[in-house]
């Protein structure tokens, strides 16, 4: 049975986040939305105007996170990365 | 079991018997060579192929219409076509039907036939479905191929067909006249089409889906219909397994590789035993194990390489067809994600109707001392596992719903009032003979076969009970409030239904 915890991206800010990979929708924007992901690990992202990987980091979640507000920052990707 | 006439048996033989020489000959001859099943891909990104969010969106932009189809032969295949036929019924604004705001379909098995063939043709192929599958036999043609002297030269070519070819010639001759996935992207409309296959070597569902044939490198596109259909329902022994074979790695896979929703669900080196994934989510790491070996592909100096995926009846791992749609609605791992979706507030109601034709033939075993035969055996380990993939599934799949969106009010107070109006916006309907209250007639449905051929009766009573079933759920209100639908005339009783089961039996 998964759990969930939500998790808000703080840096960096203004940016369209991206998860797990998906770079078709956009899952809210930072550092305003929270996003609501299952236990395990979920890879957060935001993509540059050339469809390039700019800032990502993973979030491992484990069950005893289940019910919290998380906080993440994304690290640069250097360089950027193609989607 | 019957035992056929000594003269019968000498009779088939003889026409057999050049077929059986010839075709030993070749096979001497040629060695083993299996057919390709699938090709390479050239191109793999997300932002093309068979993709939910590139097909043109429903009318019902905050509605998400989920409709599962299950496995049980023809009348898993008539059940569904019965209760899309029930949804056709519900009248929305705009002169469009409930029908046709179908998001995706999820099938598995004899359901697949349904749910393949919606995808490809829409409602207006309900009556060729009708007529060119569900009302034939489709049993004597699969023996035919079989016993045919032509047919079994033919099954020694080279590269020979195999068992499950009979279905996959079936499904193309009287449906789908060999329209690949490419027809899909081309319709350009929804329902998106899941049709489930199971890993026979890791007993893990396998969706005929864009993300999924990536990892194997493999292009979707060009993967036939049929063949699809037909994996999704190769029952074991009877049908062969569908192999695709397992072109990763591959040039067209960009970096990383594997993809970060596949290794986001393994355990990288050094994680100490109590931080193991597999704690926090099983069935996520369980399914990433699986998907980074596809991933991965041909690794020099491993000798664990899946380099084929052989494929049979999706009943094995998940016989209602709900773990991608569950999946999707659960996580951000598949495409697309109905959570993200959720999340945005662009999904704000919800309708999911499962369709489930799990049947429970009567069986005399119970009632003899001798010990049961090595058929017998053999059927009841193949549908040990079906039935358990069945049971129950549908009735939880509310709870296992209910209690994520709860989880995640838990863990966003912010959301509560997003899930709460989602919660009041959802209808959970499950078509279930089981759902029956008369027990007689309800016996008399559970006794109705697996096979590809039912009496006519059977077939009338069937296309009854879906749209009776339907229409009698205590959700089926909410349905027709939530989506604004009306009824153009009342739906069959459940009385009705059981009226024509009772012809069917006598």
């Amino acid at each position: 049975m998964p759990t969930f915890v939500s998790v808000r991206v703080i840096h960096p800010e203004l940016r369209d986040i991206y998860l797990n990979s998906d770079y078709t929708i956009s899952a809210g924007k930072s550092p305003a939305d929270t996003f609501s992901v299952p236990t395990g690990r979920t890879t957060f992202a935001t993509i540059d105007d050339d469809d390039c990987v700019d800032f990502e980091a993973p979030l491992v979640v484990t069950s005893q996170d289940a019910g919290k507000l998380l906080t993440i920052i994304l690290a640069p990707v250097i360089p950027p990365r193609p989607i | 079991m019957l035992v056929p006439p000594r003269a019968l048996t000498n009779r088939v033989f003889a026409l057999l018997a050049p077929g059986i020489t010839l075709g030993f000959a070749l096979a001497l001859l040629a060695g083993c060579a299996y057919p390709e099943r699938n090709r390479p891909a050239a191109r793999i990104s997300d932002r093309q192929g068979y993709q939910y969010h590139l097909l043109e969106p429903t009318g019902l932009e905050d509605t998400l219409v989920i409709v599962t189809a299950s496995g049980g032969g023809t009348r898993a295949s008539a059940l569904a076509l019965a209760v899309l036929k029930g949804l056709d019924r519900v009248e929305l604004a705009g002169g469009r039907t409930l029908a046709q705001e179908v998001d995706l379909v999820s099938s598995v098995s004899g359901g697949s036939v349904t749910a393949g063939y919606f995808a490809f043709a829409g409602r207006d192929g309900f009556d060729a479905l009708e007529r060119d599958f569900i009302r034939r036999d489709g049993m004597k043609p699969l023996l035919w191929g079989v016993l045919n002297p032509v047919g079994l030269v033919r099954y020694f070519a080279v590269p020979g067909p195999e068992r499950i070819d009979l279905l996959i010639d079936y499904l193309n001759q009287q449906l789908f006249h060999d329209a690949t996935f490419q027809a899909l992207i081309d319709r350009d409309t929804r329902p998106y089409l899941v049709l489930n296959a199971a890993d026979m070597v890791e007993g893990v569902p396998f969706p005929f889906t864009q993300r999924k044939l990536d990892l194997l490198c493999s292009d979707l596109a060009q993967i036939p219909l049929a063949e699809a259909v037909a994996a999704s329902a190769a029952f074991p022994v009877a049908l062969s397994p569908v192999t695709l074979k397992n072109y990763s790695p591959c040039a067209a896979q960009k970096q990383p590789w594997p993809p970060s929703w596949v290794t986001n669900n393994l355990d990288p080196d050094g994680t100490p035993q109590r931080d193991g994934i597999w704690y926090a989510n099983p069935a996520r790491a369980t399914l990433g194990r699986v998907e980074n070996a596809y991933a991965l592909g041909d690794v020099p100096g491993r000798d664990d390489d899946k380099l084929y995926v052989h494929l049979l009846d999706g009943g094995i791992a998940d016989n209602l067809g709900i773990f991608e749609p569950y999946r999707m609605l659960t996580t951000q791992d598949a495409l697309p994600s109905f959570l993200t979706r959720i999340n945005r507030g662009d999904i704000k109601k919800l309708v999911f109707v499962a369709v489930n034709a799990r049947s429970f033939a009567t069986s005399e075993l119970d009632q003899e001392r001798a010990t049961p035969g090595m058929i017998d055996m053999l059927m009841a380990s193949i549908n040990a596992p079906i039935d358990r993939a069945t049971a129950g599934t549908a009735a939880q799949l509310r709870e296992l719903l209910d209690n994520a969106f709860r989880q995640i009010i838990l863990a966003d107070p912010g959301k509560e009032q997003l899930f709460r109006d989602l919660a009041a916006n959802t209808a959970l309907i499950s078509i279930d003979f089981d759902a029956i209250v008369d027990s007689e007639c309800r016996r008399k449905f559970h006794a109705i076969p697996t096979s590809w051929a039912l009496s006519k009766q059977q077939v009338d009573a069937v296309m009854a009970v879906g749209p009776a079933l339907l229409g009698s759920d205590p959700a089926f209100a909410d349905l027709q409030r939530i989506v604004g639908g009306t009824l153009d005339a009342p739906l069959p009783s459940v009385a009705e239904a059981c009226r024509l089961v009772d012809l069917a039996q006598q």
